[in-house]
């Protein structure tokens, strides 16, 4: 006997699928859209497409764009999920002035721009044009950095203004710009599919750029997978080699290996002497480091180093990767190069399959390294070159003398200058310094003594916004149209396809308004819109290695999948829409040669000691936490993909001695702070190192403010800590 | 003097023409649509080598297969899950844990992700007692038939894979259909899809086949519960041979389970009610022939208004009460519904023997008969309840445990009851009922205890320290100190509301401290 069951209703009606239509295939019903657009993600520089599912023009859902020459129809949970931060309750929705009893209060947007004119004004008037600074961000398009660079600088006068990107990948511009002569990360993302071995350094992509993981995973040639990194990564696991060597031993293990094929002549000598210059005086100064010597700095055995350079010899398309365990590191420049050099010695540029080749972090870190107008002038050019500064002011058609005639400090300078009062004033758009910038505890202590602290962005809740005198609300990705530049240097499109909540503008429109009230307005006249700022980006790029000119509009790129730079007028799109760089070996320097640039490896800033006898690693916890959580925890389906409280991994020797287990709470002290964590004890971090992941607020309050002395990048991934059992009690500070 | 202020004299000021164009869509007239509305699913080329040509034949169904060499922990499945299926708020069919082993010099760890296994023999089914689940005869998917469900929850206890997810806003549990309408289509389920590295597949397999391969592993994967229970047919396929190393779950504890808080309540006071008519029977029968007429209404009428509390408590527990008469439908299989069964005609034949103990007090004959009616039907509510939870393989549900705990919470509970309506009718029971009480009450709780010291880590978390420390506190005071120091109406009350609200924290903690399936 069958009982009666109901099989339909209102309940059963909420989960009907129904077919999509637009190549989607079937989707929720109640969701079913009535057009699409593709939009460019707006987390990591990989630049997915998203098909945005629209109703009555507005997005209700999103889906991976199938036929896009980056993600294949793919996508991160991020991206699945790109739209939920867009309706958190504490989006940004009014200007907000802080009241004489410190609170958040609504003013409107006339009373926020005169407020945000007469204090920065009355500071730079007492205290010269150095006392205002900007720190900007990776993530809002092309033409807003541009804008904001120009307002900035040649509008309001100021000399100092640098981004976030700062933390990501600043020491991979030095390295290329110093190796090719230009910023030039030489890739297209086919190379991961055309390689036969792959090394991986200091990149856990399967977990930070899991769309590029995919297309390691469609590589049809069976390749070697190298993965250098101290912990056994969810990359390290899917690699077929592993090298697990000591933190900050990369430098060190690098030149070795340039030894070990120098000296068996596994080298290109056509290539190299053709198109390189300092090989002689490299190979002397690798001569040093011989594999006894790597062995006893990198903990790996002379075994695996012969193993890891016969390896690289043995591929015929061999491509070399970093990410962050290289770029954040207090040498940094030089281990990038050092992969570079790696790439030169055996001509792996240029062709199929191969490169020295960064992966960036940000989805506009590659805008702001061409356009953003803080180190380099636009078009990554010199603010010290007179040349330079003539060229921009009179494609812009202004007056050369507004251009500042040197670069903007970066931004641990810039913060220096905060923490001892040459910076009074500060204009914080997209980007959470309070969370994110190293020695945390530090960087808020210095921010809290700020005149004027002006915080643009998308919430009132980040803890940047928090300390803020003013916070200007600002619309986020797909509520404003511009462009992004992904890693493999493809511009990509967002678009407007939802409502900004309340009063909330586009960052475009902010810094327009602001620029009319500085009354620097008419030097903007000709930057309407973003698409007009993108035309006028085209006629700066003009001549540059990053031409753009080819490019005719925002249409362009999106019926073509995106467009990669170099693109000059004339140019054509092949049909898989790939390209690489360097496949002629001409190389940007004036002698076209590319550079061995190599330096003798400096110790670390804090070593471990008795007292803080683990070194602490930080980094990506999981795929669906984004940076300082601003967005991504706005997601309830994204917060259930990542630990609800802060962890350490820690090895079993190490968790053993200290008497803990899975699930305890613990302290991790360094000089500078402390954190309580949940230990998860496992063997995939080595004994003498803790693992802690950078998006949990207290993480930065350990970490130990060490530079690269060229990038100027934050060396995130090196500080000396110890981890206790917990006691009751939150941890304090000292 | 500014700009802002000079064109404030014209009507709009710029500020106005910003925020108006703020408000303006114009993605889909600025931008071409590159696909028009007629265009098959793109992603087919992606996932075609990922579904089965053919529909299962008779001996076979459809089961999820998961490479683990591919799943690299990325976990666009779940949010995949969660978009294409419409689903609320944080809600996904679909899980990924990772899981850790090896050794310090050969260090391993594995992301796994996980959905229903659409069992061969699913407990959810099993245990249903509205018969909202059925097993799909051709494709063997475990469907959810969501207006049939009453949102009792008993499948979010029975699963041992946790599977199906309750639904607060809909008061009703949801879960995994393996998208069959996406697979009758030709179209990959949502996971399927969303996989960047192919590491889902669906695959057809033989249903004893499935049944082997699982039993002889034990589990699906470590830390996973037995096979055995459920059968479930999902395949886990690693050629890296490392699987064995996994110690289990990498993850911290996740904190306390779900309260179910009118769960314990009508556990509880099922359990009084059954409790105080036995002990009444029993006094009458055994002990106090001669008191036994002038408290019997009263005890019986207490011993119906606890069942009807009960009742009324298990009916405010489900997601749609309005809908609990259904409750009784899958009599054949689930203990719920037996349950239900027997504590109905527990609590309608309590209130007809009380109903007739006040009006007819000599009735002997039709009292007996009734009685004893009243007593078989309490014992076989209680023994439903034990199997309720005996049959869902939690370690701290076993068997002998809840047998135990169920039927020293009845005797003791009973106990209090009785001697308190005795008391107030001023013929009390005497020290011997007190000092059985406290007896009862010192055996419960060092039970209690012991099972506790396991889980003492949770126990004892900031989340439910004060549960446990309440449980033990309210126990000691009402059933160990006072029955022993304190006589009369105020000692016995004192008694009957610290035990039962020591049992109550007790069964609160039976459910925030149940151990997973193992």
């Amino acid at each position: 006997m069958t009982s009666p069951r109901r099989r339909g209703g209102a309940l059963t009606a909420e989960l009907v699928r129904e077919p999509g239509g637009f190549g989607l295939g079937q989707v929720p019903a109640r969701l079913k859209p009535d057009a699409t657009t593709s939009i460019v993600c707006g987390f990591c520089s990989t630049g997915c497409s998203l098909d945005v599912h629209l109703r009555g023009g507005v997005a209700v859902n999103i889906t991976p764009t199938a036929d896009y020459p980056v993600n294949r129809g793919m996508a991160c949970p991020k991206g699945w999920e790109a739209l939920t931060p867009l309706g958190a309750p504490d989006r940004a929705t009014t200007p907000l002035w802080r009241d004489a009893r410190g609170r958040l209060q609504p003013i409107g947007w006339e009373a926020a721009a005169s407020t945000f004119v007469d204090r920065f004004r009355a500071i730079l008037d007492a205290h010269g044009p150095e006392s205002v600074a900007f720190l900007s961000t990776g993530q809002i398009p092309t033409e807003e950095m541009a804008l904001l660079g120009a307002l900035a600088k040649f509008g309001m006068g100021l000399v100092h203004g640098d981004g976030n990107t700062r933390q990501c990948m600043a020491t991979s511009v030095v390295a290329y710009k110093q190796a090719f002569g230009f910023d030039a990360p030489p890739y297209t993302y086919a190379d991961f599919e055309e390689s036969d071995v792959i090394v991986l350094v200091g990149s856990n992509l399967c977990i930070a750029h899991p769309i590029m993981w995919e297309r390691v995973c469609r590589n049809p040639h069976d390749p070697e997978v190298v993965v250098v990194d101290p912990r056994a990564t969810e990359t390290a696991m899917a690699a077929t080699q592993h090298y697990p060597l000591r933190p900050k031993s990369d430098l060190v293990l690098l030149y070795g290996l340039a030894n070990i094929l120098i000296s068996r002549d596994w080298i290109d000598h056509d290539f190299v002497d053709a198109h390189t210059t300092g090989f002689a005086e490299f190979a002397a100064h690798v001569r040093d480091f011989t594999p006894d010597r790597v062995s006893d700095a990198s903990g790996l055995s002379v075994t695996d180093l012969d193993r890891f350079a016969a390896t690289i010899h043995a591929g015929r398309r061999v491509s070399f990767w970093w990410t962050m365990g290289v770029n954040q590191s207090h040498e940094g420049t030089r281990v990038a190069q050092a992969i570079i050099n790696l790439a030169l010695l055996t001509g792996n540029i240029g062709r199929p399959g191969t490169g020295a080749n960064s992966i960036t972090g940000q989805c506009n870190a590659m805008g702001s390294r061409l356009f953003s107008n803080t180190t380099n002038l636009f078009g990554g050019r010199d603010f010290g070159d007179e040349r330079d500064r003539e060229d921009v002011a009179t494609t812009l058609g202004i007056d050369a003398a507004r251009v500042p005639d040197r670069p903007s400090w970066a931004y641990d300078q810039i913060m220096d200058g905060v923490a001892d009062g040459r910076i009074k004033g500060l204009w914080v758009v997209a980007t959470n310094s309070a969370h994110s910038w190293i020695d945390q505890l530090d960087a808020r202590d210095a921010l809290r003594g700020l005149d004027f602290l002006v915080v643009q962005d998308m919430y009132t809740t980040t803890e940047t916004a928090q300390l803020a005198h003013l916070v200007l609300p600002a619309a986020g990705w797909g509520e404003k149209e511009g462009t992004f530049i992904n890693s493999e240097r493809r511009v990509g499109i967002v678009k407007r396809v939802s409502h900004a909540p309340g009063e909330a503008l586009a960052d475009f429109s902010i810094f327009k308004v602001i620029a009319e009230a500085w009354g620097c307005a008419e030097m903007f006249a000709d930057w309407t819109s973003p698409e007009a700022v993108f035309g006028i980006l085209r006629r700066l790029s003009r001549g540059r290695p990053c031409d753009i000119s080819g490019i005719s509009g925002y249409r362009m790129i999106d019926e073509a999948g995106g467009v990669q730079w170099p693109f000059p007028e004339g140019a054509t799109l092949s049909g898989d829409n790939e390209r690489r760089l360097f496949a002629d070996h001409r190389f940007h320097h004036p002698d076209e040669r590319a550079r061995f640039l190599f330096e003798t490896p400096h110790p670390v800033a804090e070593p471990v000691s008795s007292a803080f006898p683990l070194v602490l690693l930080t980094g990506r916890g999981s795929s669906s936490d984004w940076h300082t959580r601003t967005r991504t925890a706005k997601s309830a389906v994204l917060r259930s993909l990542a630990a609800p409280d802060p962890y350490v991994e820690i090895s079993p020797d190490d968790a053993e001695e200290r008497a803990l287990r899975s699930g305890d709470w613990a302290t991790v002290t360094s000089r500078r702070g402390s954190m309580r964590a949940r230990a998860c004890v496992t063997p995939t971090v080595a004994a003498g190192q803790v693992f802690v992941p950078m998006h949990y607020v207290e993480t930065n309050r350990l970490t130990n403010p060490s530079f690269d002395p060229y990038s100027r990048q934050p060396s995130y991934k090196s500080g000396a800590v110890e981890v206790r059992r917990a006691g009751r009690r939150r941890g304090h500070r000292r | 003097m500014t700009i802002l202020s000079a064109v404030a004299a014209v009507d709009e000021t710029p500020i106005d023409r910003y925020l108006e164009a703020q408000a303006d869509l114009t993605a889909v007239e600025r931008f071409s649509q590159r696909h028009d509305a007629e265009t098959p699913p793109l992603n087919v080329r992606y996932y075609r080598d990922l579904i089965p040509l053919t529909v299962p034949q008779p001996g076979q169904q459809y089961a999820f297969d998961v490479d683990l060499d591919a799943c690299t922990g990325c976990k666009a499945c779940v949010a995949a899950c969660h978009s294409l299926n419409g689903l609320d708020d944080g809600e996904s069919w679909r899980s990924v844990t990772m899981l850790s082993g090896g050794t310090t010099i050969a260090p391993f760890q594995q992301t796994v992700t996980s959905a229903c296994h659409h069992c061969v023999d699913p407990a959810c089914l099993n245990g249903c007692p509205v018969d909202a689940y059925e097993k799909d005869p051709v494709t063997g998917i475990v469907v959810h038939l969501d207006d049939q469900c009453i949102g009792c929850r008993y499948c979010t206890l029975s699963c041992p894979y946790e599977v199906p997810q309750y639904n607060k806003r809909s008061g009703i549990v949801r879960k995994c259909d393996m998208c069959h309408g996406r697979l009758v289509a030709g179209e990959a389920p949502a996971c399927v899809q969303a996989c960047p590295n192919g590491a889902i597949s669906i695959a057809v397999v033989d249903v004893a086949a499935v049944t082997v391969a699982t039993t002889e592993r034990g589990s699906l994967m470590p830390g996973m519960p037995p096979s055995a229970i459920t059968r479930p047919t999902t395949t886990y396929r690693s050629e890296r041979g490392r699987v064995q190393e996994l110690a289990g779950p990498r993850s911290s504890p996740t904190g306390p389970a779900a309260a179910h808080t009118p769960l314990a309540l009508m556990l509880v006071l099922t359990q009084l009610a059954v409790g105080a008519f036995l002990t009444d029977l029993v006094l009458r029968t055994f002990v106090a022939r001669s008191t036994a007429s002038s408290t019997r209404a009263f005890d019986a009428v207490i011993a119906a208004m606890a069942g009807v509390v009960a009742l009324g408590a298990s009916v405010l527990h489900l997601g749609r009460p309005r809908y609990f008469y259904r409750a009784v439908i899958g009599l054949r299989h689930s203990w719920l519904s037996r349950e239900v069964v027997a504590f109905g005609a527990f609590t309608g034949l309590a209130v007809l023997y009380a109903a007739a103990a006040v009006l007819m007090p000599a009735g002997g004959g039709t009292l007996a008969v009734l009685g004893g009616l009243v007593a078989a039907t309490g014992l076989a509510g209680l023994a439903c309840s034990v199997m309720i939870y005996a049959t869902t393989h939690r370690s701290s549900w076993r068997a002998e445990v809840v047998a135990w705990k169920f039927a020293l919470t009845a005797a003791a509970c009973g106990l209090a009851t009785v001697a308190w309506a005795a008391q107030v009718s001023s013929r009390p029971l005497g020290r011997p009922a007190m000092l059985t009480l406290a007896a009862l009450m010192i055996v419960k709780m060092a039970g209690d205890a012991a099972l506790v010291v396991p889980q003492r880590a949770l126990a004892l978390s900031p989340d439910l320290r004060r549960l446990t420390v309440g449980r033990f506190m309210a126990g000691f005071v009402g059933g160990v100190v006072v029955p022993l120091v304190l006589a009369g109406v105020a000692g016995s009350t004192v008694a009957l509301v610290g035990i039962v609200l020591g049992e109550l924290l007790e069964r609160s903690l039976f459910f925030t401290t149940a151990s997973p399936p193992r």
